[in-house]
């Protein structure tokens, strides 16, 4: 036992704000995805489908899912390095900062203002801001891992720091910009150059905000939630070492077949390849783990959200690779396959996991148990088979979009005009739309769970602290 | 007062198999790399002389 009591109020507002976030980067892709086939729901130039998708994928990203693992660090870094915070009250301004920050960046591509750069769009005093939250978070974070009372370094940890330190070197490379206004830049670089850079960025980007920080929880709430021990230390270290190694290099296989230098491809894609074994090695660790006692998958609600998530994460580390391979980048790049392997990532594995996490987190921070595992089973198979529906959908749309592009006829000119590939498509999107909206209904379930769960444990914590 | 409880190393280190690699995945990871040594020689032009310039010619002649 300990003299202190750790400071959860930061990490509460952090899960509140991301959910809040969340909601409205849900709403915002329902409304694209409607946009998508009738033309007709782009209201004025601010809620016009150009703007709105760059928000979506925004606030999705920084909001919910920035969001929620700013307070998830916060709470895996106190818990496993045994201290508080060093710095809590930079913490609480990091929280308020945090909230002005995506309000403020929102706005702005609603506005317009756009860098032009993919995951990159904010312009630069969004940009500068953005560093100055990150550096508050870097400080923190990194504070409390090195003054940290338990000796042993835990993986998560590991996958935090890694997640601090690169998000930072990625972000300010890439936004180097020359301001021309206030409210307009140029990319440093120009050409192959930027595309190159920009792409080392992008991917990176997926890797280091939806990759490590989703595997630092999975490595610290598995255990907690199903009490069963990592199956290797060993092989979870191994993997991420070699899955930092390696992520870095592989950002050229999004320019397959372009002016890129075919050496600079080559090697992209030779690691994105190489990047399936530490992916796997994580899933492999998690199935192991699991192994001991399989029967928690349906007696014990978390279990199934973590295994089905390191699943999707599986699916989707073979997936990417797969299309860095070019005679299979040359059939789905550009299509709609693309944003189906970003949604199977962003809703099968990222927001699986971050749920689960959620839900194993707040019962602990209020002494007190889930307000109810029915919802959440409810929750859980919404968010499934709106995920594969979306997902699957797109697949197979994106197939036949790369296939009609390439058909080509007997005289050599090409059999199908862009027109007829749009055209087939518009089933799809309209499943797909369905398919966003089962999503939004399980995660309204998580929403409900979570507010009745946070009511019951501020009770719980009264009583406690009354007794 | 609320007690706070720590984590206990043990809920996350299985001692029976801590500093287990898996065979399968030993086999995946090597290969792997040595699939991808190959793969930098024969798509490099330096190496190999393959290019995506050489390629598209190869395709177009077939097309005619």
């Amino acid at each position: 036992m300990n003299e202190y009591q750790y400071d959860y109020k930061t990490v509460r507002g952090f899960v509140v704000s991301a959910i809040f976030w969340g909601v409205i980067g849900l709403v915002a892709g329902l409304l694209i995805s409607a946009q998508m086939w009738d033309a007709r729901l782009n209201f004025g130039e601010y809620l016009s489908f150009g703007r709105l998708r760059t928000f979506h994928t925004n606030v999705l990203a920084y909001g919910l899912g920035i969001g929620a693992e700013f307070g998830l660090f916060y709470y895996i870094v106190i818990r496993l390095t045994k201290r508080p915070l060093v710095l809590p009250k930079l913490a609480r301004f990091h929280l308020w900062l945090f909230n002005v920050g995506i309000a403020l960046a929102g706005i702005s591509l609603l506005a317009g203002m756009n860098q032009s750069l993919e995951y990159a769009e904010f312009e630069w005093p969004i940009d500068i801001a953005i560093v100055i939250l990150w550096v508050i978070f870097a400080i923190n974070i990194l504070g409390t891992i090195f003054t940290r009372k338990e000796k042993h370094m835990y993986v998560s940890l590991w996958y935090v720091i890694a997640t601090v330190i690169t998000v930072a070197i990625l972000y300010i490379v890439n936004n180097l910009a020359i301001p021309a206004t206030l409210f307009k830049s140029y990319h440093l670089f120009a050409g192959v150059n930027s595309a190159n850079v920009e792409w080392w960025y992008g991917h990176n980007a997926v890797g280091f905000l939806f990759t490590t920080p989703i595997l630092a929880m999975f490595y610290y709430f598995l255990p907690k939630s199903t009490g069963l021990p990592i199956f290797s230390h060993r092989l979870s270290i191994i993997s991420f070492w070699s899955l930092i190694f390696a992520y870095l290099w592989t950002g050229a296989h999004h320019l397959v077949y372009t002016p890129l230098p075919d050496w600079i491809q080559t090697l992209g894609i030779a690691f994105t390849l190489f990047l399936i074994a530490p992916s796997w090695g994580s899933v492999v660790n998690g199935y192991f783990t699991v192994d001991k006692d399989w029967s928690r998958m349906r007696t014990h609600y978390l279990t199934k959200f973590f295994i089905i998530g390191i699943t999707f994460y599986g699916l989707q580390t073979i997936q990417g690779p797969s299309q860095g391979i070019r005679v299979i980048s040359s059939l789905i790049h550009y299509t709609d396959w693309v944003p189906g392997h970003v949604h199977m990532g962003t809703m099968g594995w990222v927001t699986m996991v971050i749920c689960a996490s959620i839900y194993y987190m707040l019962p602990a921070m209020y002494k007190t148990q889930i307000y109810s595992e029915k919802i959440a089973n409810t929750h859980f198979w919404l968010v499934l088979i709106g995920q594969l529906m979306m997902s699957i959908s797109m697949w197979i749309t994106g197939i036949q979009q790369g296939a009609m592009w390439k058909m080509t006829a007997e005289d050599g000119s090409l059999q199908y005009t862009f027109m007829e590939s749009l055209l087939r498509n518009y089933p799809y999107w309209q499943m797909r739309t369905l398919a966003g909206v089962i999503f939004v209904v399980g995660m309204l379930f998580f929403i409900y769970n979570v507010y009745m769960t946070m009511k019951k444990g501020k009770e719980n914590l009264a009583k406690l602290q009354a007794a | 007062m609320i007690q706070e409880e720590f984590d206990n190393p043990e809920e996350f280190h299985r001692e029976d198999t801590e500093n287990v690699l898996p065979l399968g995945w030993l086999i995946l990871f090597i290969g792997l790399i040595v699939f991808g040594i190959y793969y930098i020689y024969a798509y490099t032009p330096a190496f190999s002389g393959w290019s995506q310039e050489k390629q598209l010619e190869e395709v177009m002649k077939d097309v005619k």
